[in-house]
């Protein structure tokens, strides 16, 4: 639960131990989170959803505030102005918080992809599969064929030597290559 | 003279400037006059047009006025909680709307201080009611430039809001604005209300209003309100391979619906089976279903999960009760298999590995050998029982998907997500070939027709609608209700609807006509899952009161009121051990069959 009071501890542990720890007050960063939670109506939370938020909150404002400054740069300023955040975080917006797409935009998708008629049906047993290239069970590796002068060149090896143990002859032969295949993962 | 009348314009186009906001262009114009313009005026100069006098008059006038929006939205609340019943329910429907438009308008003449003053006076008036959501997210909106990012403000500001009021309670309405001087709320009326006069009152039942205060587009649901309706089964020959099909007929017509005495036929291509396929109702299973009656209720059983009310997000019981899948927080599904139904201890519970981000539901095909599962990392899977592993993965939401659901006759599946669409997908093709766009929110739940028809979905915009297959137009527009849309149901006969909402509320739709047929209190949480017996003699909801009740269908035909009490339906009501219940099925023997999880 959210601790009110920065001296106030609720762990359990600490309780029993007060000799050896020192309590911390809570940072300011971390009270501001708590109220704002509050004031958007959350009204219980836990204390990792605070620091994630502490944090988060870190890592967005400093990406901001280094793409305003490359911006800033550019314009041949010093100091970073509001102009610059302001470029900064509409750039940012389609990285971080996608939405989706507006009403008007979803609209006109359904109306494109409804226009198409929907495809007849076999008379089938059981459920069927997409082709196989769109499952999820086919094999994603291709057996790699040896060619003629690697054959050629094997023999010899294998005629000045002497002694070739079948599985090396045959590991040679079929050596398996693991291309990547475009399997739907 | 021309001297006072140049300056009088040149002010007042200045503050009118400024008003709308126009900072750039007033401080041009000020700039460029410098000398000329005159601090601040009174009165118009006397040898003007008529109509442009008391057009500026009334200008002048208004922008006194304008200082206390706050006392005089008080007063008009304060008014209209005064007055007659009769009317107070029908100028009801204008407090909550004048709230949220007086409080843009402040934001978009930048007066801050107030428009948070407004928000923080009145708005808790509002808090029981459904609008909770829409006045936090509004409570978000400090400054004008947040104005179009926030989807609630959108709403609002792109849809004149209807009212349907009778002609004495508006002229009622509009002498107490004048009287009071109320000359800017009256004017955000005009502005942003559409009102519908009626000669009666008695148009809008005292029930309806109350149902809700949000959003809801009145317009499209009239427009809807006209599209006909092909509820009946389907023929059976449409999907049962008979003996004799020595004659070509046409296996779908897809042409219209021909309604031919009790039947109708399929709209979309859909599979035929042969007769003793695992996907349709076999005859053991139609002779052994238990006929159910008030004095033969359905026998029921729980299948309680342990340790994983944080965890388990959804579960589904299989037709025939044998096996049961669940979903969890983890991205883990778990099956467990039963040989029949009754089992006691299921065995199994492998957890099948694929997905990345939680699951938020799963559907189990007829015939129980396959399911899907739709999560939160956009993708559908379609899964195996037998091979213990996942075989295609359907991508189109790119957001979380927070329902799928098998066809009642297998091949087609849709789903619906966070994208605010609906999708129509077939197991054999990886991209969708219907998108059902038209809802405001999330749709969180979508269930098919008996018929394979029709599609309905319900949304977090408190409505629900129902879609066409095989054009994927919207056909009915259920709402407004008074809470977000948590689960749905049709009756087998395809007549009925009935939606669980999020504040325990169940509601009865009649498809056909369109119209609500009654509303039931029905849980004191929200309802997560609603299923129909067989012979749609009882319906069963249940929900996180870790209740499980039981209601007679028959007796809401019967009856011609538009609130039920609980005693009038409710058959038999089994109250778990502490265990939110996430699935009821009853089983195509009629069996109530159900899955919770214990706190």
């Amino acid at each position: 639960m959210h601790n009110k009071e920065p001296n106030k501890n609720t762990n359990n542990e600490e309780n029993t131990s007060q000799v050896t720890d020192k309590v911390l007050p809570e940072p300011e960063d971390a009270r501001a989170i708590a109220n704002i939670l509050k004031a958007v109506g959350v009204e219980s939370f836990d204390t990792r959803v605070v620091a994630q938020l502490v944090e988060f909150v870190y890592k967005y404002i400093g990406e901001v505030l280094e793409l305003s400054k490359t911006f800033a740069q550019y314009a041949q300023r010093e100091d970073i102005k509001q102009e610059d955040v302001k470029l900064a975080i509409s750039s940012l917006l389609s990285k971080s918080f996608t939405q989706p797409p507006s009403r008007d935009v979803l609209l006109q998708l359904c109306r494109e992809r409804n226009a198409v008629p929907l495809p007849a049906v076999e008379t089938y047993v059981g459920i069927q599969l997409p082709p196989k290239e769109f499952q999820l069970t086919t094999r994603n590796y291709q057996l790699k064929r040896k060619t003629t002068t690697e054959s050629l060149a094997s023999q010899e090896l294998s005629e000045t030597t002497g002694n070739t143990s079948v599985g090396e002859s045959s590991s040679q032969r079929n050596q398996v290559e693991f291309s990547t295949m475009d399997t739907s993962e | 003279m021309p001297n006072d009348l140049d300056s009088f314009l040149f002010r007042f186009v200045l503050e009118y400037l400024q008003r709308k906001g126009y900072k750039g262009a007033a401080d041009a114009l000020r700039n460029a006059l410098a000398s000329e313009v005159p601090e601040d005026f009174h009165n118009p100069p006397l040898d003007m047009d008529d109509q442009v006098r008391n057009f500026l008059e009334f200008f002048l006038f208004v922008r006194e006025e304008e200082k206390g929006l706050v006392e005089d939205y008080g007063k008009i609340y304060r008014w209209i909680d005064g007055c007659l019943e009769v009317v107070r329910v029908e100028l009801g429907q204008l407090t909550y709307p004048l709230l949220v438009y007086l409080y843009l308008d402040l934001i978009r003449r930048e007066r801050y201080e107030e428009s948070q003053k407004l928000l923080e006076e009145w708005a808790p008036k509002f808090f029981e009611q459904s609008v909770r959501d829409e006045l936090f997210s509004l409570k978000g909106v400090r400054r004008r430039e947040q104005l179009n990012d926030n989807p609630v403000s959108q709403l609002y500001l792109k849809h004149r809001r209807e009212i349907f009021v009778s002609q004495y309670a508006f002229e009622l309405l509009c002498d107490f604005l004048v009287e009071h001087r109320l000359t800017s709320v009256f004017r955000c009326i005009m502005e942003h209300f559409h009102v519908k006069m009626e000669k009666d009152s008695q148009v809008i039942g005292s029930e309806d209003s109350k149902s809700s205060i949000g959003f809801f587009p009145y317009q499209e649901f009239e427009v809807l309100q006209k599209n006909e309706i092909h509820w009946r089964p389907l023929k059976e020959s449409d999907y049962i391979v008979q003996e004799q099909d020595s004659q070509p007929e046409s296996h779908t017509t897809l042409e219209g619906n021909t309604v031919d005495s009790n039947e109708v036929h399929p709209s979309i291509p859909i599979p035929k089976y042969p007769v003793g396929s695992a996907m349709l109702e076999s005859e053991d299973d139609k002779l052994r279903r238990v006929s159910l009656g008030i004095e033969t209720l359905p026998s029921s059983l729980m299948y309680t999960f342990s340790n994983s009310y944080d965890d388990m997000n959804c579960v589904d019981i299989s037709v025939d009760g044998s096996t049961i899948v669940a979903g969890f927080d983890d991205s883990f599904i778990r099956f467990w298999d039963g040989k029949e139904c009754g089992q006691y201890r299921l065995v199994g519970g492998k957890p099948l590995i694929g997905h990345c981000g939680s699951i938020y539901s799963v559907s189990l095909s007829p015939c129980g050998r396959f399911f899907l599962s739709s999560s939160e990392d956009g993708t559908i899977r379609l899964w195996s029982t037998k091979l213990e592993r996942d075989l295609v993965v359907y991508k189109g939401h790119l957001f979380p998907v927070w329902s799928v659901e098998f066809s009642p006759l297998s091949h087609y599946f849709v789903s619906c997500g966070h994208d605010r669409l609906g999708r129509l997908w077939t197991t054999d093709r990886i991209f969708p070939l219907r998108l059902f766009g038209g809802h405001y929110s999330d749709v969180e739940t979508i269930r098919w027709h008996p018929n394979c028809c029709y599609i309905a979905s319900g949304s977090s915009d408190r409505t629900c609608r129902l879609w066409d297959l095989r054009d994927g137009n919207s056909v009915r527009l259920f709402g407004p209700h008074s809470a977000s849309v948590c689960s749905l149901v049709f009756s087998n006969d395809g007549k009925k609807l009935v939606v669980g909402l999020e504040n325990g509320q169940i509601e009865f739709w009649d498809i056909v006509q369109g119209r609500r047929i009654s509303r039931l209190e029905g849980h004191n949480g929200p309802i997560w899952c609603l299923d129909v017996s067989k012979d749609d003699i009882f319906f069963a909801s249940g929900s996180s009161d870790c209740f499980v009740h039981l209601w007679n269908v028959q007796s809401l035909n019967n009856s011609l009121q538009s609130t039920l009490s609980r005693d009038q339906l409710l058959v038999k009501s089994f109250q778990t051990k502490d265990s939110a219940v996430y699935c009821t099925r009853f089983s195509r023997k009629n069996l109530l069959l159900v899955a919770g999880a214990n706190l």
